[in-house]
């Protein structure tokens, strides 16, 4: 193979396949490239050649691969995010809006009382008994 | 993206929405990428049943971490990389699978020089192929491993960048373009491979192993 401007046909070879997924994104190595392929009639074939061979994978996987998601899974999902903001609510109800901050953290806060006397502010008092409310929900 | 202090700010915002809005925000934001999601799920998990748990488990997932996600950021991503982690933890945890060798850079550059000969626009081979039916184009794409199935979808189905991608995967973008190079290669093989057996077209098996064989 010969060298046709800045880039031996080799180094090319590489750049097609960046070049073909918009992954060039120095403009002047784009350009280099192409004029490259302007003036070496193999590396232009092969630039075109795995143009199309990408072009054809995502036609087909394109067309084959839109599935719907079904009915019931948005019924689901509906019915799964309205109950875990409820659970939310519960333990906001019980601790703060502090408590609910993220699922781990409020279920480490209620299985001591040691964790359970420290809140973020430091000026929430939680009573036993709604400790004992909120292990009772779970 | 925000400055630190920006995104403290929007942060505690955030933190500090009540359940019922999170809901309404996930609600409005998240579900919509529901057949998105669905898509994925059916090629990591190759059935429906596992793929709607699998959605339901990523979803259930986000919405406890939603406050993390940062507005403006892509969102449909975040919930990628989230559904590819449960993939993994949960339904892929007992299962012992060979390591896949992600190879040299110089594998893919030398299968990648050796293969493109032709100097016609169109193979006959993309003809033939181009009329396949999709449930074969679907059970080729199954058939091809994991690693390589999964950035091959990501990157010509949904159009991802190799940087985006790494995201997804938690890979390095080397390890991506490596992997789309080689699961093009393997699925043009697979989808020969369907071609053949169907007996349409002139695809041989000498033709892709030709273009399959050329490894150091």
């Amino acid at each position: 193979m010969s060298a046709h401007g800045h880039q031996s046909c080799e180094e090319i070879l590489v750049a097609i396949l960046l070049y073909t997924d918009n992954e060039i994104v120095d403009s002047s190595e784009r350009d280099s490239l192409e004029s490259h392929c302007e003036q070496c009639p193999s590396c232009q074939a092969n630039l075109h050649a795995h143009q199309e061979s990408v072009r054809l994978i995502k036609q087909l996987l394109g067309g084959a691969c839109r599935e719907e998601a079904p009915a019931s899974l948005h019924e689901r999902l509906i019915a799964q995010i309205e109950w875990q903001a409820a659970q939310m609510q519960a333990q906001e109800a019980a601790f703060g809006p502090f408590a609910g901050f993220t699922q781990s953290f409020s279920q480490s806060f209620t299985q001591t009382i040691m964790q359970r006397s420290i809140s973020p502010d430091g000026e929430i008092t939680i009573e036993i008994s709604h400790t004992e409310e909120f292990r009772e929900g779970f | 993206m925000s400055s630190d202090i920006g995104t403290g700010i929007e942060l505690a915002d955030r933190a500090s929405e009540t359940p019922r809005e999170r809901k309404e925000r996930f609600e409005r934001d998240a579900l919509i990428f529901t057949s998105a999601l669905y898509g994925a799920a059916l090629r990591y998990t190759k059935n429906p049943q596992d793929a709607e748990d699998l959605v339901q488990d990523t979803y259930a997932k986000a919405f406890n971490s939603f406050h993390q996600f940062e507005p403006g950021t892509n969102l449909k991503a975040w919930l990628y990389r989230i559904l590819t982690t449960t993939f993994i933890n949960t339904y892929r945890k007992d299962q012992r699978r060979p390591q896949i060798s992600d190879g040299e850079v110089e594998d893919w550059q030398i299968f990648e020089a050796a293969s493109h000969t032709s100097d016609q626009g169109k193979s006959a081979e993309d003809v033939v192929l181009e009329n396949l039916p999709d449930g074969d184009v679907k059970e080729a794409l199954a058939s091809i491993p994991e690693d390589f199935r999964m950035v091959v979808y990501y990157a010509d189905v949904e159009g991802y960048s190799y940087k985006e991608i790494a995201e997804i995967i938690g890979a390095p973008t080397g390890t991506v373009m490596s992997r789309l190079h080689r699961g093009r290669k393997l699925l043009r093989v697979a989808l020969a491979d369907y071609a053949k057996s169907r007996g349409i077209g002139s695809v041989t098996a000498t033709n892709a192993a030709s273009t399959e064989g050329i490894k150091p």
